[in-house]
This record gives structure tokens, sequence and C-alpha cells, in this order.
């Protein structure tokens, strides 16, 4: 049933038909209503007479009742067909064709009919009448509609990243649904609505109806131009679980939100990456200029007399740049410094207590230049940590020899506390504290070809090889004898007494850099044994020299035939691999040396630590003292020392967990052509000015073309 | 786990020497975390560091699209505000300005490599 009366059509067009400006009356125009349409009427689009609508119009008026009222009608308009009243399109003659001459003659015919049209009598202008119609005003109740300003930043990088958020979307449909999640979380309406103009901007211009997934946000883009977002989300027929999300996200406060989003953001990595890089940032704030000498730059200083270093700075001094350490490391004993191979500012610090009485839980600390503060990484042991050692091959790895005589690799590259591989069960482990470890690059290796392997020492006398290709295999590479004693001056030692091993205990370990079969071993005893990896019963030679265990034992970067060596009896020993007696000896102080490290820029100095003190020496200046000498104010014990491979710095570490970063000024003049040259005629000098002993080797000399030394040896005398 | 080492390192962040305030916000600027009493002055702060890293953000995309901001510092004469900007957070720093240094490149190139 239609109700509602609805105009009675539009303007109809009335139609003219014959030539222009012609006299005749249309009589049709009185016809126009009867033509008209009422175009609002449901049906076909069909044009009928007027008596005819006004019959289909009596039928059906009834009257409605009240259940008729209320009843909700669904009132489509639509657009009808175009009804073509009047079609006249026009002709288009060829110029060419035959006839052409007939419509040129039309044409001028016209112009000459215009131009008379003027002033003739013939014409007359005549008005006309039109019925009018009857209007009616109608009125019509929607709802509200609700309109939003909606105002989009187009920008280069915004399209860029919504052409990259589609290629995703097309490549991975399980995101799809997530995406929209995003986009329907409970944001300021307006960087949604712009969000979403732009993603539906682009989505309108592809061809989206591939895609059914995608069905829906195409529904969102009609919907969108009217209403607001929560009239969209129940109009556009999303999932069930995005409405509940949605809604649940409603319901919370505003705070609520984003207490809930710390929590999720405080587990996340991405957080935590950037605290660390702030942390670095904060520090390196603090500690610019120390950092800044670090690297190696000179810092202006505002006077303008003590503009870099001046002439009353040049005595050889170390500057204490920073230290560390932190409440972790207070109190521990450090026992052991190493570098790592590929990152050169990044060092591992071994804690753990020297003496047997005092053991407590190790630890070890990476700690880098760029932050002072605080470690990198950090693992408890349960063991005191005697020895370190980064691989070359795999700088992520740390080789760690404990107290108990326990090795373990960690990997650095985690923060977890285990080691990756341990030997703690194994039956190859030392029974005593392993003093040094180092990663060798083997040439010619028991089976395997160019490994590295693992060596260690310990003092229950065995050299032990371990690789680490399945676990922790142990190979004994060799086992320290105990060496007759045959000091200067004493006899056998008794047989009455007893030993308590054949072995002697070995303290340390250097592998020569030319030759990785040969290496040298120092042993509490106070002998240094060369050793070959071919042959693990003998020795191939033994120094003598030292009256105490033999702490550290250095070749020297640069003269492969010279090394130095520390020891217990408060002295440090200059040695040629040739000679069993020590060329130089160094005594400086009457504690005992904990250790030692040869410069590597300079061939002639090398830095010592003694109980009490850091001492750096220079023995192109003299060989009979050290050229700077550093104590330490509070009585601590200074146990380690290490040059820094791409800086002008010392670290020293002490026995109160702390490890102290020095820069050393005027030590000696760089970039010195031949570093070698220079050692050898400091020894060269040192050995000319000394009067033969009883026992030395006079034959031997440091050059071969060198005999004139052995002969003014014997000169002065 | 990683949330021990978040809250540990937040506190040496703010312990640390000189540093007045640490603030976490997320992409629009709403406050997650911080250690400042919250009172109009400290929300105008925030509400201007946001729109600052978002000037900063738009300078450094507009350029090129595949780049993005990965980090931006402001100095002034009492302050200095270090910001680290993510797609989903924001983390700030104030840190107050020690002695500022300059230093002489050495013009011989030592042999330290």
């Amino acid at each position: 049933s239609i109700y509602g009366a609805t105009q009675a059509g539009t303007a109809a067009n009335s139609v003219f038909g014959g030539g222009p400006f012609t006299r005749s009356v249309f009589t049709q125009s009185y016809d126009t209503t009867s033509d008209s349409l009422p175009l609002d009427e449901i049906g076909p689009a069909e044009i009928t007479t007027f008596s005819e609508v006004r019959h289909k119009r009596q039928d059906i008026q009834e009257i409605p009742d009240d259940q008729d009222l209320v009843k909700i009608v669904d009132i489509t308009l639509t657009e009808t067909d175009t009804i073509w009243m009047f079609d006249m399109p026009d002709v288009k003659v060829s110029v060419e064709s035959p006839e052409a001459e007939e419509v040129k003659r039309c044409y001028t015919a016209y112009i000459e009919l215009q131009k008379n049209r003027v002033g003739n009598d013939l014409y007359a202008e005549r008005g006309m009448n039109t019925f009018n119609e009857s209007h009616k005003l109608k009125n019509m109740n929607t709802q509200k509609i609700e309109t939003e300003d909606v105002q989009t930043e187009c920008t280069n990088w915004n399209m860029f990243d919504t052409y990259n958020t589609q290629e995703t979307d097309y490549n991975d449909d399980d995101n799809v649904e997530d995406e929209e999640g995003t986009i329907s979380r409970p944001t300021s309406p307006k960087d949604d609505d712009a969000d979403k103009s732009a993603v539906d901007a682009s989505l309108s211009m592809s061809t989206v109806m591939k895609e059914p997934s995608l069905a829906p946000s195409g529904k969102m883009l009609s919907s969108q131009k009217l209403g607001s977002r929560n009239t969209l989300a129940s109009s556009s027929g999303l999932d069930s679980e995005l409405q509940s999300s949605l809604n649940t996200a409603i319901e919370l406060t505003d705070k609520e939100k984003l207490v809930q989003e710390w929590d999720e953001l405080s587990k996340s990595e991405k957080l935590k990456n950037h605290l660390f890089v702030l942390e670095r940032a904060v520090n390196l704030n603090t500690f610019q200029q120390k950092q800044a000498q670090y690297r190696g730059f000179v810092p202006y200083s505002s006077n303008s007399a003590e503009y870099g270093s001046g002439l009353s700075d040049s005595n050889p001094n170390l500057d204490r740049l920073w230290s560390y350490s932190c409440n972790l490391t207070r109190g521990k004993n450090v026992s052991c410094i190493t570098w790592n191979k590929a990152n050169l500012d990044l060092v591992a610090v071994g804690y753990g207590q020297f003496e047997f009485s005092n053991q407590k839980p190790g630890l070890i600390c990476c700690w880098c230049i760029k932050n002072p503060k605080y470690p990198e990484r950090v693992f408890a042991t349960k063991q005191g940590v005697t020895a370190l050692d980064f691989s070359a091959a795999n700088p992520n790895l740390l080789a760690v020899g404990f107290y108990d005589g326990g090795v373990a690799v960690y990997n650095v590259r985690k923060t977890v506390d285990e080691p990756v591989l341990d030997n703690f069960t194994t039956a190859g482990k030392h029974t005593a504290p392993v003093w040094q470890l180092k990663w060798i690059h083997k040439e010619r290796g028991s089976g395997e070809e160019r490994a590295e392997v693992l060596i260690s020492i310990s003092s229950d006398g065995r050299v032990c090889q371990w690789s680490i290709r399945k676990g922790l295999e142990s190979y004994d590479v060799m086992k320290l004898k105990k060496m007759p004693t045959r000091m200067v001056g004493r006899t056998r030692e008794k047989k009455g007494e007893a030993f308590i091993s054949r072995y002697a205990g070995g303290m340390c370990f250097d592998f020569q850099s030319k030759d990785s079969n040969i290496y040298l071993a120092g042993t509490e005893e106070g002998y240094i044994h060369k050793c070959s990896c071919s042959h693990n019963e003998q020795y191939l030679d033994s120094y003598q020299g030292h009256t105490g265990p033999v702490y550290s034992v250095q070749w020297s970067p640069f003269v492969s035939d010279i090394f130095l060596s520390c020891s217990a009896d408060w002295t440090i020993k200059l040695w040629h691999q040739d000679k069993t007696r020590p060329i130089l000896s160094f005594h400086s102080s009457t504690r005992a040396v904990n250790s030692i490290c040869w410069s590597p820029w300079s061939s002639t100095v090398f830095a010592c630590v003694n109980e009490g003190a850091v001492e750096v020496w220079n023995l192109a200046i003299s060989t009979l003292d050290a050229i700077f000498s550093l104590s330490s104010m509070s009585g601590t014990k200074q146990t380690c020392v290490s040059f820094s491979q791409n800086s002008q710095c010392l670290l020293v570490g002490d026995n109160e967990g702390q490890v102290t970063v020095y820069q050393l000024r005027n030590i000696a003049k760089h970039f010195q052509a031949d570093q070698e040259q220079l050692l050898r005629d400091v020894i060269k000098a040192s050995l000319a000015s000394q009067l033969p002993g009883p026992d030395e080797d006079l034959g031997v000399s440091l050059d071969d073309e060198d005999d004139e030394t052995a002969s003014q040896a014997h000169g002065p005398t | 786990m990683h949330s021990d080492d978040i809250e540990s390192i937040i506190n040496r962040i703010t312990s640390h020497q000189g540093v007045k305030a640490l603030i976490i916000m997320n992409k629009e600027g709403l406050l997650l975390k911080t250690n400042m009493e919250m009172n109009p002055t400290t929300e105008q702060l925030i509400t201007n560091i946001h729109d600052l890293t978002i000037s900063a953000r738009r300078l450094v995309r507009d350029v090129d699209p595949h780049d993005d901001l990965m980090f931006l510092r402001t100095k002034s004469n009492t302050d200095e505000i270090l910001i680290s900007p993510d797609v989903s957070f924001t983390v700030v720093v104030i840190q107050e300005v020690t002695e500022t240094i300059t230093v002489k490149t050495s013009s011989t190139i030592e042999s330290l490599q």
C-alpha cells in the first residue's frame, strides 16, 4: 500500500516541434499535465496516461488503522530510467559529400532569414501561458547527521608508510586482523580517523576486491564519511572478537590503559635497548673529558699557558682517568684482566682470591670503555676466578679458569649466567688452581689442522690442551717435572725429603708468536722451561734465575727472542731464549711482583705491578729504575696490569675490586721506525757494561754478525 | 627477565650524576613512567618534548622516508635533554650540564690502530 501524497510530477518538458519562430500555437501545452508522471511512484517507469494514473489512485485509497500507523514501512526512493522526450542529435555532413551543397544552401538561407527578421512584419513576438502547478511543502526527519572534521597530513613519509603497510598486508593475511585491531584502539579521534582516511584512500586506489579479508575496510570507507567511530564499529560488521576488544577498551579509563601499556612495555626488549643507549649517553656526558683523553684527544685548557703538553709537563706520568668498580665488585680481588680480540673497547675482569684461606665466590665482569659505571655483563661463579682469555677465532667466547681447577667457556653475547661448556665433572680436570689460560692457534695439531685450542696451566704441574669440539676434552701437553735443584752454591737436595708430587706447579706460560709449538712455562720453583708441544716429557731448555714462583712470563711483541718474567722474589728479569741466565734483572722494591705487561707500541717499555705500586719502565732511558712509579695511598695491593690495545692507557687491578684506567703521558716517543732494533741496542749496551759472571756462556752472542760485543765484554776487565 | 634488567637500568640512570629526570611516554605523548613529580610545569614540559620529537621526526622522514629518527639531544645553558624515540614509545632523560670541554685532534695520528 502506498501512502504519502506525493507531489504530482516534475515540470514537464514542453515539446516544441517544427522550425524556429513559427506562429503556430502549441495545443499540446494543455496536455502537458496529462503527460506528467508521478516520478516517485514505485513501479515500472512507463509512460502512462493521466486517466490511468488517477484510476489507480482511487483504487488504493484506504483508511489506515492503528496497527498500520505504527508499522514500519520501507520506502525506497530510486531513480527511474531517463525518459527522453526529445532527442535531436546533430548531424554532421562532410564538405565533400553530395549533400554538402544542399546543407550550405540551407545555412545561407537561415542567415538571410535572421537578417530579415529584425524589422519584418512577418515576425511578431508572442507570449505564452502555462499552468501553474500547485506547490506543496514537504518536510522530512532523519537522524542527526553527525559530521566530523577530519584532517590528515599527507607527507612524503606518510604515503611511504601506508604503501609499506599495504604491502605487508598483501603478503600476510594473518596480520590483517591485528591491523584492524590497532586501528580501532582507542586513541584520539583525529589521529585515528586520519590514519584510517589515509589507509582507505590508498585502498580505494587499488583493486581491493580481490582480498576478501579487506572487504570490511571497504565498507568502512563508505560509512566512514558519516558518523563517528562508534557507529562505524557497530555497522561495519567487524569480527566479534574485535568488537569485544573495542568495547572493553572503551570501558577502561585512560589511566588504566596507560598502566596496561606500561606493563607490556616494561617487558619488551626494545625499551631495554633504548635505555641502554641512554645510559651510555648519560655516562658519556659525565665522563666526556676522560673518554676523550682515552681516545687520544688532548683537551684545550682555558689558560693558554698550559696549552696541550707544555714544557713543564715533559716528565713521564700517569694520569688517572677513571676506575671500574661497582657495588658488586667491592672487596673482591682482581685476579686477571683480558681484552677482547674483536672489540678493543671491551675488557673482561675476573675476581677471585689468591690465597687458599680466603676463598669467596668469584665474579666475571665485562666492562666497556663507554660505560665506566656498570659492567656490560656480570657472571657470578661459585669458585674464585683465576684466569681469563677471550678467543680470537670466536670473539664472543671467554674461557675462565677457576681456583678449584675447573675450566669453563662462557658466551658473552648472552647474559645468561651459565657457562656454555665446563669441565667440572670431566676426568681431566686440574686438581689445583688454573693460573693461566690461553687460546692458541694451532698450526700442526693432533688431527685438527688449524683449529683454536685452549691451553691451561695449573699448580698440579700439568699443561693441558682442551678442545671444544664435544664438551671439553683434555689432553696433557706437558707434565712439568721438578728440576733437580742445582742452584748456585748448593748441592743436591737431601733424598730424605718427601715430595708432595713429582711435578712442579705451573704458574704461567706464553706461546711464541712465530712458532706456535714452542712455549715457555714458569713454575713455582722459579724455573722457566722452554717446551714444545711435540715433546711432552722433556724440556727444550730451562732458564734459571728466579728464586721464587714465577708469576708471569711474556715474549716481547717486537723481538721474538726476548722475554720478560716476574716473580715473587721481588725481581723482573729479561731473558734471551738462547741464554739460560737472564740478561737483565730489574729490582725496584721489596715486594712481590704480581704481573707485568709489555707495551704494544714501544719495544723498550713495560709496566709491572707489585703489591702497592704500579711501575712503568723504559729500558731505553734506564735499566736500573722505573721511569715512573705510582704508589697507592690507601694500602691496596695491585694485582694485575694490562696495556690497552687502542689507546695510550694502562689498566691496573687491585685487591679491593677496582680496576683503574691510567693514561700514560710522555713515556716514550712513538713512531720509532725500528722498534726491534731499539730493544736490541739496549740489550747490547747493557751487556757491554756487564761484567761477565762465572757461569755465563760467553760464546753466544745476540746477533750473528756481532762478535765484537763479546770481545768488548772482555775488554774493560 | 627483561623487566628486572629494565628496572635496574632505570635505577642506574636516575642515580647517575646530574640526572634530573627520566620520562617514558607512549606515542601520543601520554606519560607512562617518570621520576618527576606531576605538576603543571612537568606536563607542559612533556607536551613540548613530544612536539619537538614529532617535528624532528618529520624533518628526518620528509627528506628520506626510508630514514627514521634515532636520537635527539637538545642542550641549553643549564640542562641537556636526551630523547630516544621509538615507533611506539619515547624515552627522555634530562641531565644537568657539566663543564663542556673542547679537544684538539692530534695532528700526528699515532699508531693506535
